[in-house]
């Protein structure tokens, strides 16, 4: 059994002056590790990708190669961390492609972003569906994942001056919707 | 002020409701083994079929003389992406590596000359999706200018050129439905423009290349809907460049694509679909790379991928090594070779192979943990330059050359990126 005592990756986190969320239990096999990281990772992805089947489909992709090389993830500093890069680089190869795809008539992310249209009495969900995709990330990586906008820019594939622009104007909304409803 | 962090917790819990099973997951990996299983099985076969044809053959592999290694002449031209807030830039090197400099900004395709001195590329404007007009720009970055500043479709997404350099075909989109859609050419000042394909339904095109002799074009025609997981398949075609002449390539129960799966599970696929199929150079067969399954099959990515060799009028199909995870197919321009990756079982590896089947051998390794994959011809068949990957990180690849032996396997760049395309000019711009 391998131990594991490292916490989320929370590169210079000095911008959210907070400790990073759910350090890691020890002596967590692969499927335990599982357990404990599927539903933040989830949540995560759904609000990222804001389509419940896609965010299924890179969980399941991210945690696979997680698995295929668990000796070696097992013993780094930051598990965890590893496994949300591996889920936002899948997430951003897939981008990637679609944008390519995109350009020849085709479509290959979802079309529907749920969570802005989602019909729900939750305020939480209706708050962060008044935000474009790339705000949601850039909010779910830093203020969430509490990563920095220099380790967020590298997650996201743009520049940390862009992630503090859309986390500035996401920020913004929330702001005005905040307003708005009480 | 809101708690962003809070924020996004709560919006979890009302989300989330099932979370993904440890089964699911577990299925999910079954069907990636099963695949790895297959790869496995038909790499020993390739890498015994080798052994043994050069056996027969009397084949001998010459290691070259250290201190002189063999160097093709020309220039590499590539596309290189850092960080998708910047987009691609697109650089010349020479096959030394040595040279580089910056040729343009804004684009990620391109076609080079047949004469090697300047590239066809997509003028994109960033403020109007999916808007393009054919460009091209000298290789020494001199005298950019439009094709076209004007064209009665939404968009004409260049493609490649004829073999004379007197015209080239591109793609156009137009509004769903509308006849204006499908393979076009035009003169190399961008005029007489001629409708060559009308896709059905969604359908759309794609040219990969004119044939040798100028009379034919090869291109993927894509298949409208996408299946569940939302990945992209096509069947290939060849049809006359007066539009006569349609006639499809990969036989049925075959199909094309898709591009983003990658093979076997290997972790990163984003292999050029115009490198899946070529000429042969005397224009009369083509090489290509295909699931050997039905399109909603291929989709799921659980299937075999075969590289095939047909005749161009369609006939005779047939796959010259055993179906593996077989990701593009590049048929030598000069020579007796066809290029190909495969994945072996995780991470891909480039292989060569005579068109009838034999002297098939490996020219990478991935057994240092990295992938290699995308496999382009230097103009005089000597040599190649390839993708590879020695990390998990997507966008940590770096182009790589060797010689068609085997000898001077060389990195060409120093720089992890994603290198979307590349291509080789016979054309010398370093001094």
């Amino acid at each position: 059994m391998r131990v594991m005592n490292g916490p989320l990756r929370a590169v210079g986190n000095h911008e959210t002056k907070r400790e990073p969320v759910h350090p890691l239990p020890v002596e967590l096999s692969f499927d335990e590790f599982f357990e404990v990281e599927r539903g933040r990772l989830f949540g995560a992805l759904i609000i990222v990708t804001g389509n419940r089947a896609e965010a299924e489909e890179l969980l399941q992709d991210a945690f696979l190669k997680v698995w295929e090389r668990w000796e070696r993830v097992a013993v780094m500093d930051e598990p965890v961390g590893f496994l949300y890069r591996t889920a936002l680089n899948l997430h951003r190869k897939r981008i990637r492609r679609a944008a390519v795809a995109l350009r020849k008539g085709m479509d290959l992310l979802p079309d529907a972003d749920e969570l802005a249209v989602v019909e729900t009495r939750d305020e939480a969900v209706r708050l962060l569906g008044r935000l474009t995709p790339r705000e949601r990330a850039a909010i779910v990586v830093t203020a969430y994942l509490g990563y920095s906008s220099e380790e967020a820019g590298r997650l996201l594939g743009i520049s940390a001056q862009t992630v503090r622009v859309l986390t500035s104007r996401a920020r913004a909304t929330l702001r005005a919707a905040g307003e708005e409803s009480s | 002020m809101i708690d962003e962090r809070d924020l996004v917790e709560r919006a979890i819990e009302a989300l989330v409701k099932d979370e993904p099973s440890f089964d699911g997951l577990l299925r999910r990996r079954e069907r990636k083994q099963r695949n790895q299983r297959v790869a496995a099985g038909v790499v020993a076969v390739v890498v015994a079929a080798a052994v043994a044809g050069a056996a027969a053959l009397g084949y001998v592999r010459s290691p070259k003389p250290v201190g002189s290694v063999h160097r093709p002449q020309g220039t590499i031209v590539f596309s290189r992406q850092t960080d998708a807030s910047q987009g691609d830039f697109v650089f010349t090197v020479e096959p030394g590596g040595s040279a580089r400099r910056l040729l343009k900004k804004g684009f990620d395709m391109f076609s080079v000359s047949p004469d090697g001195s300047q590239l066809l590329f997509p003028n994109v404007n960033e403020n109007r999706t999916n808007w393009a007009l054919p460009a091209v720009v000298s290789l020494d970055g001199s005298h950019p200018h439009l094709l076209r500043r004007h064209v009665p479709m939404t968009t004409l997404w260049p493609d490649a050129w004829s073999p004379d350099g007197t015209r080239f075909v591109g793609n156009a989109r137009a509004p769903l439905g509308s006849s204006a859609a499908g393979l076009y050419t035009a003169n190399s000042h961008g005029t007489d423009l001629f409708q060559v394909t009308s896709p059905p339904g969604r359908g759309n095109d794609l040219a990969i290349a004119y044939s040798p002799d100028g009379s034919k074009i090869l291109f993927l025609r894509f298949i409208g809907a996408q299946g569940d997981q939302g990945h992209a398949v096509a069947d290939l075609f060849t049809v006359n460049v007066d539009g006569t002449g349609l006639v499809r390539l990969n036989p049925p129960g075959t199909i094309l694509g898709p591009w983003d799966l990658g093979g076997a599970g290997a972790p990163f696929a984003p292999v050029l679909d115009r490198r899946t199929a070529s000429w042969s150079p005397d224009g009369r067969r083509v090489t290509f790379a295909a699931a050997i399954a039905t399109p909603s099959e291929a989709e799921s990515g659980t299937v075999e991928r075969g590289l095939f060799v047909v005749n161009a009028d369609g006939r005779n199909a047939h796959r010259i090594v055993a179906p593996g995870q077989i990701l593009d197919a590049q048929w030598a321009p000069v020579g007796d070779w066809i290029a190909f990756s495969q994945a072996d079982p995780d991470l891909p590896d480039i292989f060569v192979v005579h068109p009838d089947g034999t002297g098939a051998r490996s020219l990478s390794s991935s057994s240092a943990g990295a992938g290699s994959w995308g496999p382009v011809w230097a103009p005089d068949g000597s040599a190649l330059v390839f993708t590879r990957n020695g990390s998990d990180y997507q966008f940590a690849s770096e182009l790589w050359f060797v010689n068609v032996d085997g000898s001077g396997l060389t990195q060409l760049t120093h720089t992890p990126a994603e290198y979307f395309s590349y291509e080789w000019s016979s054309f010398r711009t370093a001094s």
